[in-house]
């Protein structure tokens, strides 16, 4: 892993995700991260991207959320993805990926284009929906990020198909949201260390009491938990054409299910610890504790991915857990 | 917030080929050892299979050659180790010399003792016991009243340590002790390497919640020790013993201890169509899945030679909430249905360790005092 790389990615998307932060979508603000080329980081050179690894080109991703800015960033970063597998070349966004009949896509009213998903032959089909905002029914999610429904669904015939199972792009889908919660988790675990050091009662600092010194503990091994589980999704997302789909499907789901637990018990010693002013509007805890309540069960709930895991695990012969998971270890490239 | 990096290990070909080395050995090794046995874990004693594990090159792995060691990295000895707890393997034996009492003697001792004791410790013959806890010093191990006095011709120890586990078939014990009065709470302490044959040593049983032996109380009566027993500096104890519990603290003993139970709820609960909680095994092979990558990450900072203090803490943090949560998990998922046998003794077993796997190796509660220092607020 390039460290040097990495850093300089997270350096340059702090830059610019600096300061912002809110429930809105802000157009300028997204053709900053175009232009910085965010959406496309995914992409091999040759197909304008920057040849990066998963871990960079998600690193915007994990900043943008650790400062809760709403922009579909990871949306259409994979929506490129998906469509350059499918040799459809790539597009200016924001796009996303939905399935079709789903409804709640990220961000529909301010996307250009929808991918629209179907199984198809094992594989997953593809149709390219162009999209204007009168086209949706708006909603949101628990943190007020839209999540928008076509008022009408055609359906439309695939127009090119990727070699990957509806599962494991699944699992990818749900990569995005395991790689927001790490972020968010991380920045909850900084404000709240922050303010514990702040704000006095009983004329000490919060910070200097045991027990709030062992919640931050604590959330601070959560926070830890979360960065490694996404960290593991994304490598295994690497290694996918080498260690093949079921190990990255398996880390993945193992990866969401983790980091949405982090996610719950961060959530709450955040509040605990804030007291009523995290509980207030104008103060910016809650940016971050709704959206982590909100992607816990965004793209796999928390029990869908448990099951699948659970599944996996019985079906392995007996005392056979053990060589299961060691074979998910991600082997060192030459 | 200043956390710790746990940067992901990726394993070379010669590792992948180590850990199936390992495992052919332990599926014949342990092809008779039931599941209730193996549910011992790192409890269980078993010096002739410690020697062969010597024999095999699997001990002392990353000591030098020089001392009977095999100069192989911290990933290597954490990828042994996990097979070995996996399969439920007997390693109580060598566990605490190969684990900690090794590395302090490379640091620390003499040459001559370097030379006579590491070759034993990796050949799988040599076992140590752990000399810190004291009655009225557990947690707070600055309070230890053990004492050894400089003399003419050495030392004499004298006071009583408690807990101590094998005490009672270690060759060796290194004993945390006071050897001057104190300017400063953490001053005047030293380590001393007491050969358990001297005259003046007795050690009697203490019995844990299951009724089993494993740890004792250790009485010194006047034992008159040589003038190398000294490990290290005179008075640089604390500083020693702090790193020696580093090497306590950071590896998948921190949370494989029940994973016995793991592969016995997995074959019970497919006799049993539909009872699964199934939400439940799933969360269990999630937490440990991230648990493995954790740990190990911790193990490839100690082989660049990094101090992962605050990462161990962490690791051992979670391994000890997970270990305990597999009995609590295994009875929601299987209910009343648990009457296979072999099922029903090893659940007893975890669920009567339990209670240790926070406690040994610095409490929880000690270990969340580590993180808080490290994250600033002490
Ligand atoms: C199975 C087993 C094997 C062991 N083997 C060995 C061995 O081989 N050698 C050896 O030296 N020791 C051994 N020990 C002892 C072990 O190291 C101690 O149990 C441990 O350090 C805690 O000390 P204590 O039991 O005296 O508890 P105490 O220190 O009295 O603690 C009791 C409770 O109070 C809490 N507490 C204490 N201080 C604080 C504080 N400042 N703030 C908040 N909470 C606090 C603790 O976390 C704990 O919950 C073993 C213990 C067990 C259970």
């Amino acid at each position: 892993m390039d460290n040097s790389t990495y850093s300089m990615v997270l350096e340059t998307s702090e830059k610019l995700f600096a300061g912002c932060g809110g429930d809105g979508f802000d157009p300028a603000l997204w053709s900053a991260a175009e232009e910085a080329g965010f959406p496309l980081a995914l992409l091999r050179e040759e197909n304008g991207g920057f040849g990066f690894s998963a871990r960079e080109a998600f690193a915007p991703v994990r900043v943008a959320a650790a400062r809760a800015v709403a922009l579909p960033l990871g949306e259409t970063l994979l929506a490129n993805w998906v469509l350059s597998q499918a040799g459809l070349g790539s597009l200016d966004g924001p796009l996303a990926l939905a399935w079709a009949g789903v409804e709640a896509v990220p961000f529909g009213r301010h996307l250009r284009a929808v991918v629209r998903l179907s199984e198809l032959d094992g594989g997953v089909g593809l149709s390219l929906i162009h999209t204007t905002a009168d086209l949706w029914n708006p909603g949101t999610n628990h943190a007020g990020e839209a999540r928008d429904s076509l008022i009408v669904q055609e359906p439309t015939a695939p127009q090119a198909r990727i070699a990957m199972s509806p599962v494991a792009l699944r699992a990818l889908m749900s990569t995005l949201r395991t790689v927001q919660m790490a972020g968010a988790i991380e920045a909850v675990a900084d404000m709240c260390l922050r303010y514990c050091n702040e704000r006095e009662q009983f004329g000490r600092a919060l910070g200097k009491f045991q027990v709030i010194q062992h919640q931050l503990a604590i959330l601070a091994t959560q926070s830890c938990a979360a960065t490694v589980a996404a960290d593991m999704a994304l490598a295994a997302f690497e290694a996918l054409m080498t260690q093949g789909e079921e190990v990255f499907v398996l880390t993945a789901a193992a990866a969401k299910l983790r980091t949405a637990e982090a996610a719950t018990a961060a959530a709450s010693i955040a509040h605990q610890v804030h007291g009523a002013i995290g509980f207030s509007e104008e103060y910016s805890l809650h940016l971050l504790t709704r959206r982590l309540w909100a992607w816990r069960d965004e793209d796999g709930s928390e029990s869908q991915w448990a099951e699948y895991l659970a599944n996996w695990a019985q079906n392995q012969p007996e005392r056979g857990l053990w060589p299961a998971l060691t074979a998910c270890d991600l082997a060192k490239v030459a | 917030m200043a956390l710790p990096t746990f940067p992901l290990e990726t394993t070379t070909p010669a590792q992948a080929a180590l850990r199936d080395d390992v495992r052919a050995f332990l599926a014949e090794a342990l092809l008779d050892l039931p599941a209730r046995e193996r549910a011992r874990s790192w409890t269980g004693f078993d010096a002739d299979f410690s020697k062969k594990l010597g024999e095999r090159g699997w001990l002392g792995m990353t000591l030098p050659k020089a001392y009977g060691g095999h100069d192989r990295s911290a990933v290597d000895r954490h990828i042994v180790v996990e097979e070995l707890l996996a399969a439920g393997a007997p390693v109580a034996a060598h566990w605490i010399a190969d684990r900690q009492s090794a590395p302090l003697i490379l640091r620390h001792a003499t040459e001559e003792q370097r030379r006579t004791i590491l070759p034993r410790i990796a050949a799988g013959t040599c076992f140590f016991g752990i000399g810190m806890s004291e009655a009225g010093s557990g947690s707070d191990l600055a309070a230890a009243r053990t004492r050894a006095e400089k003399t003419a011709d050495g030392y004499v120890l004298n006071g009583t340590k408690l807990w101590t586990t094998y005490a009672h078939k270690a060759h060796y014990m290194i004993v945390f002790c006071r050897t001057s009065q104190a300017e400063t709470r953490y001053g005047g302490f030293s380590q001393v390497l007491v050969d358990m044959s001297l005259p003046g040593i007795s050690v009697s049983p203490v019995l844990d919640i299951s009724g089993e032996h494993h740890f004792n109380e250790v009485s010194f009566d006047n034992v008159a020790l040589p003038p190398d027993a000294l490990l290290g500096k005179e008075g640089d104890g604390w500083a020693q013993v702090m790193s020696e519990l580093a090497f306590e603290r950071s590896g998948p003993d921190r949370f494989l201890s029940s994973f016995v139970l793991v592969d016995e709820l997995l074959r019970c609960v497919r006799r049993i169509p539909g009872s699964a909680e199934t939400a439940d095994l799933g969360r269990m092979v999630a937490r440990l899945m991230v648990l493995r990558q954790m740990s190990l990450s911790v193990a490839g900072r100690l082989a660049r030679g990094e101090q992962p203090v605050l990462a161990a803490a962490i690791v051992k943090d979670l391994g000890a909430l997970f270990e305990q949560d597999v009995p609590e998990i295994a009875r929601r998922v299987l209910r009343e249905d648990a009457s296979d046998p072999e099922y029903a003794a090893v659940f007893r077993r975890i669920l009567l360790a339990a209670p240790s796997f926070s406690l040994r190796g610095g409490t929880r509660e000690i270990l969340r005092g580590i993180i808080a220092r490290g994250l600033g607020l002490r």
